[in-house]
């Protein structure tokens, strides 16, 4: 316990100092918060790791294929497998990403899926990262400096290294350059929304992992159809590879949204003629919609002809009568989400919400049935949490974000963020994060 | 067939010098199956080098970037275009048959097209919402941007905002719909119009005449809605910078005499 306290307080004072926070989701209100570590870990067993594992490769390799058939033939709306409605109507479908193909046709680069456990011991998918998938940086910095403090508790010969990012990013960016003929050779940068932005610390921390150099969109320009980086000291570096931590509508002003104060004007032009890639693709944020996430398993059927490994949780899409029907009749059964794939918008349970309130939700729910989702309330299973005193744990909810790297093939991550929820004495919610150990066995 | 001459010209004025000004025009007239451009011309000042190139829907469009300071910029558009009945063939996209952020329909629209009496045949259809589009708006020249339901409701707009609207009450009553930039006749700005899918064609209607487009329109691009094909999209290094604008354009028809020769697209 002693050492446990002390790995606690190195990664909580490491991250004061660094000013690395989270984003967290409250009442509806995005808020940048604390994120206190847990040491004590999440531990998957080796099985437990290969099934996960087999999902997510099965899960993002279907995403991805849905991805290029959207933005090209479209034949998984022709045939009837998901609605029209649910892709042309979707704000977040780029018509202007219609017909161009990233290098190697990989569109889902990095990836982060939040699962969870129920208290039965069965793994259930909930949504995907596509876009901007953040959080990796934690848990890796987190078992670093654990590792400072009381190397003794890594001992353990089964646990799995979650070193190997940085190497599966460079690996990254190694296959992307590879496989594009067009493709420009130049740097590789992190393209950063400023050093205020929340997702600051995390490009900060993953450009150092690969030696990637951190770019503001005003340090990018677009000459003679190719991307340069205008560096500090002076002088223009050419660019092949663009990480982003931007959302797609950020990317690029005569494109995309004209009010952008952010943005590199012309990168569409150039990514468009395959002279630099672009990390994750434009477009992938489509695929984050919580409505089209219900349809992931028939997209694995339709496109890898399997069925689906992991598990959705029992969702109810309210653009269907009967699963509106369904959906109003039970709402303090369910949990209900707008399907944005805006993370700001947050849930809310029916059971918490009065008749009154109820009602509100059931005629905005009848008003635009397709931008909500209804879910069961699962049980999600709870993992012990160091209690202020140092000594003694409690029980909190803990899902687990897993990470995949797709280049020549689709690898995950052996770690991820495991973050938890706990209530104060005084009713204040707290999440926080803890490492995710991977064994061997 | 028929022979037009045309000049579109667009010029900004900035309160302040501006840099790193980069730019996409859609501004010439562009060959279609009913419509042939040649001897076109493009002059863009201050100077800039321009490339050529095609957006996803196959419009061609104008790009380049000007990086040294500058009070005003302008671009001239002229040349000629020779134009049949206006029907293209292409294929129909069914995400024309869906609302973009500019047409998203108001629950007034929704009902206004749930209670028309309106012909079942498509053709029909469109025609008598292009009727209503021009008969419930009023045309103005204000060139504020505007949602499909913000003209909706204030019962005004430009030819863009009743493209807008008329697009809107056609997705919502099953026609597919797309909206085009262009000039006309007589008309001293740049001018917008729709195509619907009716019967495997796509066919012209104007709302702000009412009537189906005969002669005298010269079709620059088409998309979604006016934003994905908008005659110039603009940004600046520097933020918040609201030029004045100016646009002229002027179509003029010709005689076509026997001698004349047709140059192939």
């Amino acid at each position: 316990m002693q050492n446990l306290s002390l790995q606690k307080q190195r990664v909580n004072d490491w991250m004061r100092e660094k000013g690395a926070r989270f984003a967290v989701v409250r009442q509806g209100q995005r808020q940048v918060a604390d994120a206190p570590y847990d040491p004590i870990p999440r531990v998957l067993s080796g099985k437990t790791f290969t099934y996960l594992e087999q999902g997510l490769i099965q899960r993002i390799n279907a995403l991805n294929l849905f991805l290029n058939d959207i933005y090209h033939d479209r034949m998984i709306l022709q045939d009837g497998i998901i609605p029209e409605e649910f892709v042309y109507a979707s704000p977040d479908f780029l018509r202007q990403c219609i017909g161009i193909t990233p290098p190697k046709s990989i569109y889902t680069h990095i990836t982060a899926t939040d699962l969870f456990c129920d208290k039965r011991g069965q793994w259930y998918a909930m949504e995907d990262s596509l876009s901007v998938p953040d959080g990796p940086t934690y848990p890796h910095f987190a078992r670093k400096l654990c590792r400072e403090v009381s190397p003794d508790s890594f001992s353990d010969p089964r646990l799995c290294d979650n070193c190997g990012l940085d190497i599966l990013l460079e690996q990254l960016y190694r296959d992307i350059r590879e496989g594009a003929p067009d493709l420009e050779d130049g740097l590789v940068v992190v393209l950063s929304e400023g050093d205020d932005s929340i997702s600051s610390f995390e490009l900060h921390y993953m450009a150092g992992l690969t030696g990637a150099a951190v770019a503001q969109p005003s340090q990018l320009i677009v000459m003679d159809g190719k991307v340069y980086y205008r560096a500090p000291e002076g002088g223009f570096q050419k660019v092949s590879i663009i990480h982003r931590l931007t959302l797609d509508n950020m990317l690029d002003p005569l494109c995309f949204d004209e009010n952008s104060i952010w943005g590199i004007p012309h990168l569409m032009e150039v990514y468009s003629s395959g002279k630099i890639a672009i990390i994750n693709a434009p477009g992938c944020s489509v695929a984050e919609d919580r409505g089209l996430g219900c349809f992931i398993p028939a997209m694995i059927r339709y496109y890898l002809d399997e069925e689906p490994i992991l598990k959705n949780v029992p969702t109810y899409l309210p653009w269907y009568e009967d699963q509106r029907e369904y959906a109003l009749a039970h709402m303090e059964k369910l949990i209900f989400k707008d399907v944005s794939s805006d993370r700001r918008v947050g849930a809310i349970y029916g059971r918490d919400l009065d008749e009154e309130a109820r009602g509100k939700l059931r005629q905005r729910i009848l008003a635009n049935p397709r931008r909500y989702i209804a879910q069961e309330i699962m049980e999600v299973e709870e993992l012990p949490v160091l209690r202020s005193d140092g000594v003694n744990t409690k029980p909190a909810r803990c899902d687990f974000r897993a990470y995949t790297v797709h280049s020549d093939s689709i690898r995950v991550w052996m770690g991820g963020l495991s973050r938890y929820t706990v209530v104060t004495s005084a009713g204040k919610p707290i999440s926080g994060f803890k490492d995710t150990w991977v064994m061997s066995e | 067939m028929k022979k037009y001459a045309f000049t579109f010209s667009a010029s900004a004025e900035f309160p302040e010098p501006v840099r790193g000004h980069a730019f996409l025009i859609r501004c010439m007239p562009g060959t279609f199956p009913f419509q042939r451009s040649y001897a076109h011309k493009l002059v863009v000042k201050p100077f800039a080098a321009l490339t050529l190139i095609s957006d996803v829907y196959g419009n061609e469009m104008y790009s380049g970037s000007i990086d040294k300071p500058h009070s005003s910029f302008s671009f001239t558009a002229s040349g000629f275009v020779l134009s049949s009945k206006y029907l293209t063939h292409d294929p129909l996209d069914r995400l024309y048959l869906y609302p973009t952020r500019m047409t998203q329909p108001s629950p007034g629209m929704r009902q206004l097209v749930a209670s028309a009496s309106l012909p079942t045949d498509p053709w029909a259809r469109a025609k008598a919402l292009c009727k209503l589009t021009n008969r419930l708006m009023h045309l103005t020249l204000d060139a504020s941007p505007r949602t499909a339901a913000e003209a909706f409701a204030a019962g005004q707009g430009n030819a863009r905002d009743f493209a807008h609207v008329f697009l809107t009450l056609c997705r919502l009553s099953g026609i597919a719909a797309r909206f085009v930039n262009g000039l006309a006749v007589g008309i001293p700005q740049a001018h917008a119009w729709a195509e619907v899918y009716c019967g495997g064609l796509w066919r012209a209607l104007d709302p702000c005449s009412g009537c189906e487009v005969t002669d005298g329109y010269l079709k620059i691009a088409h998309g979604p809605d006016y934003h994905a094909c908008a005659v110039e999209r603009s940004c600046y290094t520097e933020a918040d910078v609201v030029p004045l604008r100016n646009v002229r354009v002027q179509v003029t028809e010709h005689v076509i005499h026997t001698r004349d020769t047709v140059p192939h697209a």
